[in-house]
């Protein structure tokens, strides 16, 4: 089956670490969340997914996801 | 404590190609070290781009985060505030090494806090941060490798 758009993002963003499940579309229910990201590998795509940021290994794995709440001041 | 290191102190710990060096016996006894993107960028451009050229060195550091393993900070929506904020400061007092010192202000949070930013820089050590007025945080503390050494390893 051809790639649509919204299945070469989600590859382009999450690579081979979520694998997408048939018939599964990205929507806001199933789009992983910033929190989710933690234990994956840090790609600039994810990295721009994290507003808040995040703290990276030195294996380049996301270790903790910053959030709105880490930041009140904001 | 979280320490948040400057480019220097990188340089320095493989300079020193000593296993007693200030951020090695930091993380042996407990603290958790981060590295700002920045000071990586800085790394890279030194070891890239130095005439003569400081490749070995930049392989060295490379070497040696992989054995230190420390964490890294990436860019997010507090550092544009608290570049701003230390820009003010810096403007007034001449400072110029501001963004990798913003990165640790930027992730010193109430439940995670920063507690210091460890540089060779003198001026810098003399700034007072306005996180205190400007965001209700306790600021993390600007301070030289020596005294570091004397404050957390001296014990």
């Amino acid at each position: 089956m051809d790639q649509t758009p919204i299945d070469i993002y989600y590859e382009r963003s999450m690579g081979p670490q979520l694998e997408k499940k048939d018939d599964q579309t990205m929507n806001d229910k199933t789009k992983p969340k910033p929190l989710d990201f933690v234990g994956m590998s840090y790609t600039t795509e994810l990295g721009r997914q994290m507003p808040y940021g995040a703290v990276i290994n030195s294996k380049g794995i996301i270790k903790r996801v910053m959030t709105e709440e880490d930041y009140p001041e904001l | 404590m979280n320490i948040v290191t400057d480019t220097d102190i990188l340089f320095d710990s493989i300079r020193a190609r000593n296993p007693e060096n200030i951020l090695t016996r930091l993380q042996s006894v407990g603290h958790e070290i981060y590295v700002p993107l920045t000071v990586l960028g800085e790394v890279m451009l030194v070891g890239c781009l130095s005439m003569p050229s400081r490749k070995e060195d930049l392989l060295e550091v490379m070497d040696y985060c992989e054995k230190l393993a420390p964490s890294v900070l990436i860019p997010n929506i507090k550092l544009r505030k608290c570049c701003q904020c230390i820009d003010e400061i810096a403007e007034r007092n001449g400072i110029t090494d501001r963004t990798n010192l913003s990165y640790a202000t930027a992730y010193n949070t109430k439940k995670d806090p920063i507690n210091y930013y460890v540089t060779t820089d003198r001026p810098v050590v003399h700034i007072r941060l306005p996180c205190e007025t400007s965001c209700k945080l306790v600021p993390p503390e600007i301070i030289l490798p020596s005294m570091l050494r004397r404050t957390l390893l001296s014990k």
